[in-house]
């Protein structure tokens, strides 16, 4: 499985000759945004969601502490037990122990069941590898999900995690590991993981579940989902547990709606998804479903650096719907896998030097063409290309190894600024090119020159040109 | 647990020290949107975004009473076990009677294991909202209103009453908000037509995990 986020651009190299690949990620994010588009267009005051969207999350970020404070004291209030978890390390930490705890009761002898729905933050912090090593059998619920997880992969997209792979691939892949007879129906093949995953859940004793939004006044986790995993991972397993960053509070119910209007309609074109989630409280006395123990884990990993940061800080408006990789030209061309880290898009190339550090993950914000479109479809107004610009000017003032760049660019800047030089500089490679190698050679240009060609030089320069044609022209009268 | 406290302090104190020094946003000038005048009707509304998204719907008027329309509904399922939560409104309206009439078995989803639960072909709740701009029925779980029934089976009705529907989410949330019943207090589920999954090559797959079909009863 590649994911090492270091090696993007020799990722991006093979992605790009990947034809397949290339074709079933055009054909996903076109739809995506066709269906966007659509039920965008009904609603003639959808700019005004997106003000009033930005602002709740800017709100909900400028008060975080006082937000998750009333979080945590809400939901403890209702029985849902809240854990902190500074980093990756001690989320897992956290989860594996309450997980451990759990099943000891059960004292079964097989490996015990945790049923997952998708969870970008679980993805983010490795939990899985991390429960399987504890001796658990997780199973991914979501279909996309369940795909890439057998095919040992990561997901491609933050809202269709097998949107990289075409529907003879999941057939070849149903049976090769459950061993089925191959099938490429995508209807037949949903029936097939319906059935096994439905076994899942019937002996899962733990429901992990991420957390799309929390709402602070009620102390509510709340999710959005489509295919009823989210709805039975709440509903069967005796302990659930949800984990959120800490970005994902949101102060009130009223806030809720406002969201919930933008993230279906921006994430997979719809109105509202199938189900939206409240994880309200536990099972009580006499209540015949639901879990009987929730747990609600807040994770930090990074995000109170992204807040310190003045230039930064609006990142964490994201509400993870995954329009900016749709409409994205470079993640329309690569794929996610090609950035070789669980957040891909231009959403992913802010995080990941934030989250991993300039060092490994300072190639990321140049795999964008700064045109924009990332920051005009975002539901939340974060201004993408901007923090891009800005990481990129980071990457270049801090990382060692471009002094030669800077060299480059200062002779430029001496050069552009005076006319005779750039005159006589110009004339120069046109000269070699023309006079001396006759055309039979174009300029190596490393890194720009590999997936370009570049055109032949002009034998004479736009300003001599146009000085010998003015110079021609009669002049006119007066 | 100890451990945990600390870092719960730590990471309160590092959001404190990040944005201590941040005001409040202000608060952009929005114009209020002009809300398009529905000409329909909200249960007309309802039933149309329902029928949208792969639902199907039932309005009881008249001649049409919610015992004829069940017993439609169910004929195909002759044989067949249904599920039913311990709900006082679906005793109201005598539904496990109509159900019973059918010659189709009936189990309570308290009386059956999850293995028998899971058997059935249909499930009958109550919903105790709806909204009508999305075709959302509004599920809260208490007492033995559980979630099961309408998520095992690959068929769900679901029974609401037209006087329980609201035009939007907003409005939706204003009037639980107002009841005895606070949204944040009860496990919550809203449901929007059959379940869906587009996972594989963007095709619209119904009855990924919950049900393939989703019947509404307005009454």
């Amino acid at each position: 499985m590649q994911s090492d986020p270091t090696k993007i651009k020799s990722y991006i190299r093979s992605a790009l000759e990947d034809e397949a690949l290339r074709q079933a990620v055009k054909k996903a994010t076109d739809h995506s945004l066709t269906k966007r588009a659509e039920v965008v267009a009904e609603l003639p005051h959808w700019e005004n969601l997106r003000d009033r969207a930005a602002h709740i999350r800017n709100c909900a970020i400028t008060g975080l502490e006082e937000h998750l404070l009333m979080l945590e004291e809400r939901a403890s209030a209702k029985g849902i037990e809240v854990h902190w978890a500074k980093d990756a390390a001690e989320a897992k930490r956290i989860v594996g122990d309450i997980c451990t705890a759990a099943t000891r009761v059960s004292g079964s002898s097989e490996r015990p069941i945790i049923a997952k729905s998708k969870s970008m933050t679980t993805e983010e912090i490795g939990l899985t590898p991390y429960l399987e090593g504890q001796g658990f059998e997780v199973v991914e619920t979501d279909l996309g999900e369940y795909i890439v997880q057998i095919a040992g992969q990561m997901p491609s997209h933050i809202t269709a995690p097998a949107l990289h792979l075409s529907r003879s691939d999941v057939g070849r892949l149903f049976a090769d590991k459950l061993g089925v007879e191959y099938e490429d129906d995508p209807v037949k093949l949903i029936g097939i993981a319906r059935k096994v995953l439905r076994e899942k859940f019937m002996k899962a004793e733990i429901g992990i579940t991420g957390v799309n939004f929390a709402v602070a006044e009620s102390g509510t986790p709340v999710m959005v989902e489509n295919e009823g995993n989210g709805r039975l991972v709440g509903a069967i397993p005796r302990v659930q547990i949800s984990v959120m960053g800490i970005e994902k509070v949101i102060p009130t119910f009223e806030d809720l709606m406002v969201l919930l209007e933008l993230l279906p309609r921006s994430a997979t074109g719809q109105r509202i998804t199938g189900s939206v989630l409240f994880f309200n409280r536990p099972r009580k006395e006499g209540e015949t479903d639901g879990p009987e123990q929730m747990h609600l884990v807040i994770v930090d990993n990074g995000r109170t650096k992204a807040l310190a940061d003045p230039d930064l800080r609006e990142v964490l408006r994201c509400i993870r719907c995954g329009a900016c990789l749709n409409t994205c030209p470079v993640y329309r061309q690569t794929g996610g896998h090609a950035y070789g880290w669980i957040y891909p898009g231009p959403i992913g190339a802010v995080l990941a030097p934030i989250f991993l550090g300039l060092d490994k993950a300072g190639d990321h914000p140049f795999a964008s063409s700064l045109c924009g479109s990332c920051s005009e479809i975002c539901p939340v107004k974060i201004d993408l290309h901007r923090l891009l610009l800005n990481l990129r000017s980071r990457v270049t003032s801090e990382i060692a190894g471009w002094s030669g760049e800077r060299a480059v660019i200062s002779g430029w800047q001496s050069v552009m600024s005076r006319p005779d030089l750039y005159r006589a500089l110009a004339g120069l490679p046109r000269f070699i090119l023309h006079d001396i190698l006759q055309g039979r050679w174009s300029p190596p240009l490393p890194i720009w020159g590999k997936s370009r060609s570049s055109p032949p030089l002009a034998r004479s320069s736009f300003s001599e040109m146009f000085l010998k044609e003015f110079t021609n022209q009669e002049k006119p009268e007066g | 647990m100890e451990k945990e406290k600390i870092s719960r302090d730590e990471i309160l104190n590092a959001i404190r020290h990040a944005t201590d020094n941040i005001g409040v946003p202000e608060r952009p000038e929005i114009p209020t949107p002009v809300g398009k005048k529905a000409k329909k009707t909200l249960h007309q509304q309802f039933c149309d975004m329902l029928e949208k998204v792969g639902g199907e719907t039932r309005v009881i008027t008249g001649k049409k009473t919610i015992d004829s329309v069940l017993k439609e509904i169910l004929k195909e399922f002759k044989g067949e076990t249904v599920l039913l939560n311990s709900d006082p409104e679906l005793e109201r309206l005598s539904i496990p009677e109509i159900v019973k009439d059918t010659g189709i078995v009936l189990l309570q989803t308290s009386e059956g294991t999850l293995d028998e639960l899971s058997k059935s072909q249909v499930g009958i709740t109550t919903a105790q909202a709806g909204i009508a701009d999305t075709g959302t029925v509004i599920l809260l779980h208490t007492g033995e209103r559980g979630r099961l029934a309408a998520l095992l089976p690959e068929v769900h009705i679901v029974l609401l009453k037209k006087t329980n529907l609201h035009a939007d989410k907003s409005s939706a949330i204003a009037v639980l908000k107002s009841g005895n019943v606070h949204p944040g207090d009860i496990p919550m589920t809203w449901v929007t037509g059959p379940s869906l999954t587009a996972d594989i090559e963007k095709v619209l797959v119904r009855g990924a995990h919950g049900p393939k079909r989703l019947i509404a009863i307005l009454y």
